[in-house]
Formats: C-alpha cells, sequence, structure tokens
C-alpha cells in the first residue's frame, strides 16, 4: 500500500509532494489534515520556492528524536547565511516547525553575535530608521552597553 | 524571480479579524492598507474611488469620503453590486473673515442611514462655528438635486451649557449608539435629535447626561483628550491623560473608560474590552471607532497618534500601555483612517497579476515598473524587517548580553520586538550557555531595575530586569540565590533567574553582615547576621522568627562565613572565632588569637573563605598591589599557602564577598579574581592573582567586554548557580 502525498505549493507557484507522515510534522499542515483531509494543493503563500524545498528536505530527512536536536542544528549550520536563515525561519514559523524555527532564529543570533550595531545592521540589512537624537537617547540610555 | 519580489498585493479586508488602517499617498495616488496586529504586511493598491480623497468615516457599509480641503464629498460603497459612489454637490462653507481659515472645515460627520432609505442625511459638523451642515440623500419629486443644508444650533447649545450664543462651544465626538446620536459639548453628552419631514429636516438636542470626571492621577498631567464612542451595545467614554514631551509631542500615559449605565444613568469603569477593540486618532478632531474583532486582538483602545507615526496601544484589563511604530507611515505624509466595513471587502474585485490592469469597474491595482523597483529596493535595504514580527522576537529570544541590545538598537522595530528584559524565566540561551563558568559577576542598576551578569570565563554580559534590585541591597549571595535586604530591616531571598522572592520575618534591627548555609529552598538553611555583639540568626523551616545571641559587649564580630555547620568570624582584635554546630550550640570560640603579619603590607583588607573543610584567609593590600593566602590549621595556626592548585577564589570588595572553589577549566586555576571599578575609564575589570604577584588583565581569556560604565550598583560576586551551586 502505497504511503499518501500532500502537495505543497510555493508562492511563485511550484508544487512539491512529500509523504504525508514527514509532512505532519508541520503543526499547520497536521490541522490542515486533520481538518479536511487536505486532499488538494496546500499553498504556501508566503514560503517561496528555494525555502520551501530546503523544508521538505528537513522533513524528509527526519531522524529518530533521540538524534533530532543535533540533526536540526547540523542542517541549520549546514545553511550559515543570515538570509537563507531568515527565510527558513519565516518558513518554519509559517508552517508551525517548532525546531527548525528554534534552530534558524539560535543560528541567527549566534551569527550577530559580537557584532556591533552598525555590523548588526549591515548583517541584517536594517536601514536605521532612527533620527540622531533618538540614537543618542538609546546609546545614552545603555552607554555601558556601547 | 520577478514575481517573488511582488510587492503589491491585498489585504484580506474580508476576514473581518480586526479593521484595517488606510494610509494616503497622494503623492501618486496609492492606498496603503495596513494593521497593527501584522504592522510588517502591508498592502498598497490603488482604488480609483479613494484616489485624491479621504475616508473620513464608514456607515452602514457606506464610506464617507471628501478630497483633502473638504470641498467635495462622497459616498461610496464598494461592496454592493454593482458598487455605488455617489457626488454630493461642492460644499462651499463661509468662514468668518476674521478668523483664521481651518483647513479642514469639516470635524465630524454622520450618515444616518443608507442613501437609498427615505429620510436619510449626511449630516457633518463645522469645526468653526456650531452650526450643522447637511445633505438629505433620498429624492423626491420636489427634490431631485443633492444641495446641502446648514443651520445653526447656538441658541439650543446655549441653553444647555448656559453660556452666552457668542461663547457657544462646537459640537464633538459624534457617534451613534443604540440607534441614536450623540455627541459631546463641555461637560456633558447630548443627544441628537434628527427628524426628517418631507420638506424639511429638525435638528434638536437634548441634554443626555454628564461627561464622568476625567482621572488626574498623580504625577501625570491634568490635560486629557476625551472621546464619545458608541456601539449597538453600550456608550462608552475615554480619557487618555496625556504629557506635553519637549513642548510639541503628545504622549499618552493614562487612559481611563467608563461605560454609561443606563438603568442609573452612572459612568461606570469598564475593566475590560473583551472582544471589542477601539481607536481613537490623538490628532484627528477626536475621531473614534470601536470595532468587535476576534478575541485574541481584543481588549485594546489604539492610539493613532498619525503626527509621530505611532500606536499606542492600552491594554483595559492589564492597564499597560505599548507603543508601535507603524513603519509604513514613515513613507508618506499621509491621511490615515480606519476602514471598517461589514462584509467583504473590495479586495474580491482586486487582482495582482503583475499587470497594471483595469477592470469593469475602474478600479486599478497598479503595479508598475516604479513600484517593482521599490519592492526590489525594499528587499535589499531591509532583509529584516520581512520577518514576521514572531519570528524577530524569537530571534532576539536568542540574544543575550551586548548582543541582544545591539540588535535592539538597529531599528525601531526590533526595539519593539525586543522589550527590556523582563522575564520571568532564564532566557533561552542562559539554559544552556556557559553555565559551567559560574561563579559569575553580578551588577545591580539600582535606577534601571537591571540586573547584569558577566560570565568569568567569556566576558559575555547578560541583563535581567528586577524591579526589586532597585531599591535593595545584596545581603550575601550563594546557591544561586541573593539574600537582599530592603531598606534597613527587610530581608528576601531573590533568585535572579526565576525571579522567585522569598521573604523572611520583619527583623527591628540592622545588622552589617549576613550569611546563609544551604539554598532556602533545603530544609538546612540557616540565616545568620552579625551586627557588634550580637547575633541573629534564622531558621527558614522554622518559626518565623529571629533568634538573637548576646554576646560579651567585647566582641565585635563582623564577616559570618559558614563552613559545614560551623560559622565563623572575624572578632575584634585580629582573632577569628568560631560557633560550632550552629543551630545545636551557641558557643563562640575564638580559634586564633591574632591574624598573621606581613611587613610588605600597610593597609590589609581580610577575607574569610572555606574550602573542603579548611579555613583560608587573605590578606589583601589596598586591592591591586599584593595578597597573601593563609589556611588555619589543626594546631589552630595560620599557614602560608603557596599555591591554590586547581583551585580559583573569587573576590568582591564591596560585599565583603568571597568565594573559593574549583576552577573550571584549566586556565583558571590557581588564580584570584577581583572585581573592580577601574578608577580611570570606571569600568569593571577583574584583576588577576597568579603566583604571588598581580596581573591586570587587559586581553586574554578572561579580558572582559566590559564596557560599563556603573553610576549606582553594586558589584558581587555570585556563587554558582542553582544547577552548580550546591557542590558548595
Amino acid at each position: 500500500m502505497s504511503k499518501k502525498t500532500l502537495t505543497l505549493m510555493s508562492k511563485d507557484k511550484q508544487l512539491f509532494n512529500i509523504e504525508e507522515h514527514l509532512a505532519v510534522q508541520s503543526v499547520t499542515i497536521r490541522n490542515m489534515v486533520k481538518e479536511d483531509g487536505a486532499s488538494s494543493v496546500i499553498p504556501l503563500p508566503r514560503v517561496d520556492s528555494e525555502t520551501l524545498a530546503l523544508v521538505i528536505e528537513y522533513l524528509n530527512r527526519q531522524q529518530a528524536p533521540e538524534e533530532d536536536e543535533d540533526y536540526v542544528k547540523k542542517f541549520v549550520d549546514e545553511r550559515g547565511e543570515i538570509p537563507t536563515l531568515l527565510e527558513l525561519a519565516q518558513a518554519a514559523l509559517d508552517l508551525d516547525i517548532k525546531k527548525l524555527m528554534d534552530a534558524a532564529c539560535m543560528k541567527v543570533a549566534d551569527l550577530i553575535k559580537d557584532f556591533t550595531l552598525e555590523e548588526v545592521r549591515e548583517a541584517l540589512r536594517i536601514e536605521n530608521d532612527r533620527t540622531p537624537e533618538e540614537e543618542k537617547a538609546i546609546r545614552d540610555e545603555f552607554q555601558w552597553a556601547f | 524571480m520577478q514575481q517573488q519580489k511582488q510587492w503589491i498585493c491585498l489585504p484580506p479586508l474580508s476576514v473581518n479579524y480586526y479593521p484595517w488602517l488606510v494610509a494616503f499617498d497622494h503623492t501618486n495616488g496609492d492606498q496603503i492598507f495596513y494593521n497593527i496586529h501584522d504592522p510588517l504586511s502591508c498592502y498598497r493598491c490603488r482604488i480609483p474611488e479613494l484616489v485624491g480623497k479621504h475616508i473620513q468615516a464608514c456607515f452602514h457599509g457606506w464610506v464617507v469620503l471628501s478630497d483633502p480641503q473638504q470641498t467635495h464629498w462622497f459616498l461610496w460603497n464598494p461592496t454592493a453590486p454593482p458598487p455605488r459612489l455617489i457626488c454630493l454637490p461642492r460644499l462651499l462653507l463661509k468662514q468668518d473673515p476674521r478668523n483664521i481659515p481651518y483647513a479642514f472645515p469639516i470635524k465630524e460627520c454622520y450618515l444616518s442611514s443608507p442613501p437609498d432609505v427615505p429620510g436619510s442625511i449626511l449630516l457633518l459638523i463645522r469645526c468653526d462655528k456650531p452650526n450643522f451642515v447637511l445633505c438629505r440623500l433620498d429624492s423626491s419629486k420636489k427634490r431631485k438635486t443633492l444641495r446641502w443644508i446648514e443651520m445653526s444650533y447656538a441658541e439650543q447649545l446655549s441653553s444647555i451649557t448656559g453660556y452666552g450664543m457668542e461663547m457657544a462651544d462646537t459640537l464633538a465626538c459624534l457617534t451613534c449608539y443604540n440607534g441614536e446620536v450623540y455627541a459631546t459639548v463641555s461637560t456633558c453628552v447630548v443627544k441628537i435629535h434628527i427628524v426628517v419631514k418631507e420638506k424639511s429636516v429638525m435638528i434638536s438636542l437634548v441634554p443626555f447626561v454628564n461627561l464622568p470626571k476625567p482621572p488626574n492621577p498623580s504625577g501625570v498631567h491634568p490635560s486629557s483628550q476625551k472621546f464619545l464612542i458608541g456601539s449597538s451595545l453600550e456608550l462608552l467614554v475615554i480619557f487618555v491623560g496625556v504629557v506635553l514631551l519637549d513642548g510639541l509631542k503628545l504622549k499618552p500615559v493614562n487612559v481611563c473608560l467608563y461605560k454609561l449605565d443606563l438603568t442609573s444613568m452612572v459612568w461606570v469603569e469598564k475593566e475590560d474590552l473583551k472582544d471589542t477593540v477601539l481607536y481613537v486618532d490623538m490628532v484627528g478632531g477626536y475621531r473614534s471607532s470601536a470595532c468587535a474583532v476576534v478575541s485574541e486582538f481584543g481588549g485594546y483602545v489604539h492610539i493613532l497618534h498619525k503626527i509621530d507615526k505611532v500606536v499606542y496601544s492600552y491594554n483595559v484589563k492589564d492597564k499597560t500601555i505599548s507603543k508601535s511604530f507603524m513603519r509604513c507611515l514613515d513613507w508618506i505624509p499621509s491621511h490615515v483612517a480606519v476602514w471598517q466595513m461589514p462584509g467583504p471587502g473590495p479586495e474580491f474585485r482586486l487582482q495582482s497579476d503583475g499587470k497594471c490592469k483595469a477592470k469593469k469597474d475602474g478600479m486599478v491595482v497598479r503595479s508598475t515598473n516604479v513600484a517593482a523597483k521599490e519592492v526590489v529596493q525594499e528587499e535589499i535595504v531591509s532583509n529584516l524587517l520581512n520577518l514576521p514580527f514572531h519570528a524577530l522576537e524569537m530571534i532576539l529570544e536568542f540574544c543575550v548580553g551586548v548582543e541582544y541590545l545591539n540588535f535592539r538598537a538597529t531599528c525601531k522595530l526590533c526595539h519593539l520586538a525586543a522589550p527590556l528584559i523582563n522575564r520571568k524565566v532564564p532566557q533561552r540561551r542562559l539554559k544552556t550557555y556557559s553555565l559551567v563558568s559560574s561563579p559569575w559577576l553580578m551588577v545591580f542598576d539600582k535606577r534601571g531595575g537591571i540586573i547584569t551578569f558577566t560570565d568569568p570565563m567569556f566576558g559575555d554580559n547578560y541583563f535581567i530586569r528586577a524591579k526589586i534590585v532597585s531599591d535593595s541591597r545584596i545581603a550575601c549571595s550563594r546557591y544561586g540565590w541573593l539574600l537582599l535586604l530592603i531598606g534597613d530591616y527587610r530581608l528576601v531571598f531573590f533568585n535572579p533567574f526565576t525571579s522567585e522572592i522569598r521573604e523572611l520575618p520583619a527583623r527591628d534591627t540592622c545588622s552589617e553582615s549576613f550569611c546563609f548555609s544551604a539554598p532556602p529552598t533545603s530544609p538546612d538553611c540557616i540565616v545568620v547576621g552579625f551586627s557588634g555583639s550580637h547575633v541573629f540568626f534564622h531558621f527558614v523551616v522554622g518559626e518565623p522568627i529571629w533568634y538573637e545571641l548576646v554576646l560579651d559587649i567585647s566582641f565585635y564580630l563582623k564577616f559570618p562565613t559558614f563552613c559545614g555547620r560551623d560559622v565563623y568570624g572575624f572578632c575584634n582584635g585580629g582573632r577569628v572565632g568560631v560557633f560550632r554546630e550552629f543551630g545545636q550550640c551557641y558557643v563562640w570560640e575564638i580559634v586564633a588569637d591574632r591574624l598573621p603579619t606581613s611587613s610588605r603590607y600597610a593597609a590589609v583588607a581580610y577575607f574569610l573563605t572555606t574550602c573542603n573543610q579548611h579555613l583560608l584567609l587573605l590578606m589583601v593590600e589596598d586591592f591591586g598591589e599584593a595578597v597573601e593566602v593563609f589556611k588555619l590549621t589543626k594546631e589552630l595556626e595560620w599557614e602560608k599557602v603557596d599555591g591554590l592548585g586547581r583551585l580559583a577564589i573569587y573576590v568582591c570588595d564591596a560585599l565583603s564577598t568571597c568565594l573559593c572553589m574549583a576552577a573550571k577549566t584549566p586556565e583558571m586555576e590557581n588564580k584570584i579574581f577581583f572585581s573592580r571599578l577601574h578608577s580611570k575609564t570606571e569600568r569593571l575589570c577583574f584583576t588577576l592573582w597568579k603566583h604571588a604577584c598581580f596581573t591586570r588583565l587587559m586581553a586574554g581569556i578572561l579580558s572582559m567586554k566590559l564596557g560599563w560604565r556603573i553610576p549606582i550598583n553594586i558589584p558581587t560576586i555570585m556563587r554558582g548557580l542553582n544547577q552548580l551551586g550546591a557542590s558548595f
């Protein structure tokens, strides 16, 4: 008897097949399956195809529970670029895959560790939207930290 | 991939979870839909009916629109099949030439019923004079064209307020409750009774109820803005207490809600909004609206402050105000309105297919090249900000110490995602990070109520906010617990990682120095305090009282130090004594008649500590110069110690704290660490004693990234964390 397969659609309309028993590691998908059987295509409007491919790879290579922690850590370590990790974090959030979400966020936090304020902005491509006065106020408040 | 960069998408307006805010970008005619529950998502589109117009209000599924100058008014029903747009005649208002003309002469509007219903009128209230302006919307044989009618209510108002007609105010806070129209004037609420006849419209003002008095809590600026909000169920008054910052900015600091009890006609304070959210506009002419939403977003009064581009959200139940930054408002100087429509919004007729596409009904979704460029730039400039707010919070949860503050300071959104740490549970990173390097240095910043932890191994700083530190000082620190002295007489155990507080019985005398034998969770925990010749002690699991021992007045004890169940301490005259088996026996026994002397030292500080049931004595000359370590032998003699082996000693002079424990890493072995404020840089640093000489570390494994200036701090050493401290 063949295993049931689900089809996920990325925001750029690409389709990905995944076995249901693997896909339901995502709480979002699990709930959809419970509610309506998810017989049709499951759209993921905020996840692009590249990121969805990564998520599928993560779900497909799911390990035994005792090895799971090391696996997810290794998985995000191998994708150590911040933009990829941010996309992965967003996808994991949408799909409610807690371990992947935690690991991706933790990796981002690791990568910006020891960065200065300006380096954090540069690494995460954050535009400084503070006025010089606001910036000064923040620095004054925590001058012992900067 | 171009499609991935697609920025233009449409708001799910039909999902009636929460009201949407609409900002109007008059530079290009776009509208930006957004909501404060998902501040990272905003939707830019161009709906022809809205181009060049402002939304004034929404009634009965109709949107009341005007041009920015309020001379052209429209009624638009986006949901009707087919959609309808009614253009009203041009509104030309005569303004008093003696007064400065109002940029926006109309401050309130009210649509009594859908335009097709007989007797429907659009009622406007002028800003500059007590006049109604109305337009009858139902057509009749005699009245084929629409026209504006203006009528004064000055006389009616004068009779209500008692002021002369020259002093007549204007109505404000127009709202609809239970099918009737209400407004405020001066200190009361009036009912606006509208009777529409074939040839005439009669509007009468009827006093309804006095407004509640605005609260004036101490310390809050007495100025407050009031809003009257009606719904089908209740009539509410909101007072927003504001303070003026820098002489310019209004900041809400206090919000009070009152609900009218119709049976007694008394205003009752409302404690919870449950599934309702209210929007009030601080700079928009007292406009307000009430919306029922799904429960997770309910319970808030959102105070829009368009000038500062922020929304203050008041949680009615918790009585807390949080501040949200509306990022999209930064782009444009815009008019902002609340889109609160029943049923589906216009998006069912909008499409976003990547092209500029005109629909049959005339709606256009803009997707020009210019927009596409903006999209690409947006993603490059602000990659992070595409993340959902929750994901941002998650990343920040894993950030600790200076990196947390750095991240928090990068932009306003990160600032929102990372409130100053105030967590009841340890930060996630702290659960797994560097615990082995215990003990940590703790610094209390009493001004901000912030505890800073410094990992002596890596020099990382971690922060926890704990209000209790703001008016307390550390009396003793062991086993991951702090014994805090609050004022002179109140003692509490405080665990900074769990925020657990355990009160000790009140005392009526103050002691100079304290120690405790075990964690307060242990039945063996005894707290001992020395105060001259008096010894106070308390059994944590015993009666909630302090016991007192009074020794001979010739004894002056200090520096209590537990060694097993024995309590050692310094005694005047350079002596060291002990209470053996404290709790069972209370005899003070002198074990050393004199302290060791050294000709090398001039001013010396002494510290006691224990290790492997041995009592150790540290002699330290004027911190930073020299130190010697002695061990009390079985013969009760002080024997000089030439090396600590695998031990390390941590000393904090501020509270005479001294710990001796196994070094956590080989690099830390046989060293003595001191915490101190660097006199020149005002930075906290560790100095290191090794092989009988001091070396101030400026680099290497123990060099701290201690960019601290410490205005009002009490440094101390934290002895072990909960997980590790039991062995010491």
